[in-house]
């Protein structure tokens, strides 16, 4: 007799009931509670399981059965659970094999009869003909391409179908206002677009919105609306959730995967930092088979120079992507101002350069050092830029990355006599360089963005440049939603910077200003006094003020101040590499200018091998 | 903390299990740290990929049975037994030639195959596919043959072999430790000063090793002379051009 491992559901397929036969071993039922966990009343014979949980831990399931001799009765629920989570994966098999798209006529085709009513530009309809060719899809389309506008058109096109009846965004808050007015722009009669904020989903929704954190926060309410009808799923700024398993959100989405009838991820940074951000996206879209969608290459400590031509090939049938020039929009003009390391400052940098030289064995390099040189990339950025920034260390109101001890300077270093005397002597020479800036901006009546990732640089700016009347945004200054009574807040502070023609300039430190900031018809101007490894921060936050929507005529300007023989260089170098990767791995040569800002998903300062490698090279004084 | 304990006695139990009670749970305890690590890779791992999780857990428990060392069991990932470990199983005398015996799964003629309710999962195998090397039916012949003093092997171009179990374990051990020592290096690759030092005493220690090895084959008709004279050759040419090299620069 065989022994018999039954599955049924329970809680309207929510569950799965896994109950063991007499004859089931021990050791199996082990590996069951191992693999499972031991909800239930009676563990020892039988145990509930989230459907999620279990379609996502069953690979283990048919060896073990083979090498026990051990069958399983399926109730026809169950069974057909497995049997959609197989369809899905040979689904993407076939994806793979022949990447096909429908033409603008089958597109209108799609569309006909539906509520969907709004005129898409060519590059839209071409993206939404390869989507509707999908079961799953991504959209890495540039911000401004109208990703949220095709994402309702696929929606509309999938409800017409009868594949789906309604549609989950998860957004972060500030898209919220795009996806309730695009629905009204989108549809002759707009769906009902509710914003879930805890509590029930109105019954009369059809299309739910909800951010990421209420998502992980609210999981079971929102997995039973999409379970409760056949729906469409949608991660928009997807790269949030790049952490996958091993983040909350990450883990809230995929689990949520597996409810949807159709699953979309958008982003224009699918891959900001490494090709592994990847694996998170393609996971959702595609349960459990990123890792079959993307090469071996991406997985290995160090990447061969060209797993980024074997990405680009490996994910190419899997997404559509509007670039940048197809925006018809005028190119920025990008130029890095040199600024010299001189007086006081090139002293200090030097002092610090060698004290941590001879600190570090040079070659070394492991993970565990991280964390210890996001403290020295915070030390050398400080010293290129500020130095009277050194023995103050990072603000209360810096983003949790950025925060720091002030620098301990060893007794007999030269900086003991250096440091104090530096801010009573000298003003950094890029504020010089800064002011001079924005003072010919401010002339010529084009107002600055200034980026600058240190709240104590915003706090000195801010009265430097006090003539210009600046706004600022930190972590210190609070937005309308969480206290609407501040006499200053972020709105109050983007409002000025908007109207006031006495506010010419806006100073911001990248990690606190996203939340739904477009500054692209304002301004056209951005200066950043310092940018870190990070590419993601920079690549999210040119868009600010280039995007679609702005005057094709219009000028726009982006200088970088690099301080000579700094790490800045350094900075400037390994920037412009990852961004050159992204480009090559999304087939996309003007991948440089994308996205907005994004304060929940900042990196630490210092984040792959590579970063280390050249930090370790400018120590040494290689570069 | 209760669900990782109930995985990690899994894992104990499991392979008790393949042993037939052969191994005790005494044979496990000093390993509680090397399991433990065990899980938490496995878990960070199987629902990414749950082939290379099994990969990973098979791996190492093949070195726990070897009776390896936490540290060296540290260098084990999915890709080491493809990466190191068939390298470094070549290079020992009771394993040159007979690698793939060791790492590929021959079908068992017991097994059912027509076991109910299984073609649903037809394409979710998890563990390797036909023709992929494991350290799967190595564990089993570890697991196995606890207790007994030889380990048979049918090996293709010899038949049935019998090694003593103590000198299969021994030379198991020995070479994952080869392959962990190798493992390391290559991690510490930013670690460039030291790198080509390193990497030749690497080759004096493989020089002396192959001296001994030759000791106990020469003897032996099927030793390939030649073969080795034209190795030994080879690595003459490349120690003079890196020599040259040196004094160049």
């Amino acid at each position: 007799m065989t022994a018999i491992l039954s599955i049924t559901t329970r809680h309207a397929a929510a569950e799965l009931d896994i109950r063991r036969s007499q004859d089931v071993p021990e050791v199996l039922w082990s590996r069951v509670l191992a693999e499972w966990g031991t909800d239930g009343p009676d563990p020892a014979q039988h145990i509930y399981v989230p459907v999620e949980r279990f379609l996502s831990q069953l690979d283990w399931l048919a060896p073990a059965c083979r090498r026990h001799q051990m069958g399983i009765e399926w109730d026809t629920e169950a069974r057909a659970l497995v049997i959609a989570a197989q369809t899905q994966r040979s689904s993407r098999q076939v994806l793979a094999a022949a990447a096909t798209s429908l033409d603008a006529d089958e597109v209108q085709a799609r569309l006909a009869g539906g509520r969907f009513s709004r005129v898409l530009k060519s590059f839209q309809v071409r993206d939404l003909g390869r989507l509707l060719s999908m079961p799953n899809g991504a959209n890495f389309s540039v911000p401004g391409a109208g990703k949220t506008s095709v994402a309702y058109a696929l929606y509309e096109a999938e409800r017409l179908a009868k594949r789906v009846g309604r549609l989950l965004v998860v957004a972060p808050l500030s898209a919220f206002d795009s996806w309730i007015r695009e629905a009204k722009d989108c549809f002759s009669i707009a769906p009902e677009v509710a914003r879930y904020d805890g509590g029930a989903i109105p019954r009369q929704a059809e299309v739910c919105l909800v951010n990421y954190q209420r998502l992980a926060g609210s999981y079971g309410e929102l997995s039973a609306w999409v379970r409760d009808a056949p729906s469409h799923v949608i991660l928009d700024e997807a790269h949030r959730m790049k952490r996958g398993w091993t983040g909350e959100w990450g883990r809230a989405s995929l689990n949520l995967a597996y409810f949807a009838v159709r699953r979309d991820v958008l982003s224009g940074t699918p891959a900001p930092q490494s090709f592994r951000d990847l694996e998170a996206l393609f996971d959702f879209a595609w349960p459990g088979q990123a890792r079959q969608i993307l090469p071996p290459a991406v997985f290995e400590r160090s990447p061969p120079a060209d797993a980024a031509a074997r990405v680009a090939i490996a994910i190419t049938p899997y997404f559509v992507r509007t670039t940048k020039s197809e925006l018809s929009l005028r190119a920025p003009k990008r130029e890095v101002v040199q600024v010299p390391l001189e007086g006081l400052q090139r002293d200090i940098y030097k002092a610090l350069r060698d004290q941590y030289a001879g600190q570090f064995p040079l070659s070394r390099r492991s993970r565990t050092d991280f964390a210890k040189m996001g403290e020295v990339v915070m030390y050398l950025l400080e010293a290129a830029t500020n130095p009277a920034l050194l023995p103050a260390g990072g603000s209360q109101y810096d983003d949790i990355a950025f925060r720091h001890p002030p620098l301990e300077i060893p007794s007999g270093s030269p900086l003991t006599d250096l440091l104090p005397n530096y801010a009573k002597y000298e003003t950094p020479r890029k504020f010089v360089e800064l002011a001079k800036f924005v003072k010919a901006n401010s002339g010529a009546g084009r107002k600055t963005l200034i980026w600058t990732n240190f709240v104590r640089n915003i706090v000195v700016l801010e009265k430097l440049l006090a003539r210009y009347r600046p706004a600022i945004i930190h972590g210190g200054i609070p937005s309308e939603v969480s206290q609407p009574n501040a006499p200053r807040t972020r709105e109050t502070e983007l409002s000025r910077f908007r109207t006031s023609p006495d506010c010419m300039v806006l100073i911001a430190n990248p990690a606190a200003t996203s939340e739904g900031v477009s500054l692209h018809r304002e301004c056209h101007e951005a200066i950043y006094v310092d940018r870190t490894f990070n590419a993601g921060q920079y690549l999210q936050s040119i868009d600010r003020i280039h995007r679609l929507g702005m005057d094709p005529e219009v000028e726009t300007r982006i200088r970088f101040l690099v301080t000579d023989d700094t790490i800045d260089q350094v900075v400037d170098r390994r920037i412009a590499e990852k961004v050159e990767r992204l480009g090559e791995v999304l087939s996309d040569a003007d991948v440089s200018t994308m996205s907005l800002p994004d304060d929940e998903d900042y990196g630490p300062a210092i984040d792959t091998d590579e970063d280390l490698v050249a930090l370790f090279s400018h120590l040494r004084g290689e570069s | 903390m209760v669900q990782q304990s109930l995985r990690m006695l899994t894992i104990i139990r499991e392979v008790q299990a393949l042993s037939e009670g052969q191994l005790p749970l005494t044979k496990f305890d000093d390993a509680r740290q090397s399991i433990s690590e065990l899980d938490d890779d496995y878990e960070r791992l199987k629902k990414n990929d749950p082939t290379a999780a099994a990969r990973l857990r098979d791996t190492r428990l093949v070195a726990l049975l070897s009776d390896v060392g936490y540290r060296e069991m540290r260098l084990i990932d999915e890709a080491f037994l493809e990466d190191y470990l068939v390298d470094a199983l070549e290079e020992q005398d009771s394993f040159r030639g007979r690698v793939d015996v060791l790492l590929m799964e021959a079908p068992k003629a017991q097994e059912k195959t027509d076991l109910p309710g299984l073609d649903v999962l037809e394409s979710m195998g998890g563990h390797a596919t036909g023709g992929e090397r494991s350290a799967a039916p190595l564990l089993s012949i570890l697991a196995e043959t606890a207790g007994h003093e030889r380990i048979k092997l049918a090996v293709p171009a010899e038949g049935e072999i019998a090694i003593p179990r103590e000198r299969f374990v021994s030379e198991l051990k020995a070479a994952i430790d080869t392959a962990a020592a190798d493992a390391r290096l290559d991690r510490e690759k930013g670690n460039l000063l030291d790198r080509p030092l390193a990497f030749v005493r690497r080759a004096i220690k493989h020089l002396a090793t192959a001296a001994e090895a030759h000791e106990h084959a020469r003897a032996d008709a099927r030793f390939d002379k030649a073969a080795l004279q034209s190795a030994l050759d080879d690595l003459q040419r490349r120690h003079a051009a890196f020599v040259q090299k040196l004094g160049d620069e």
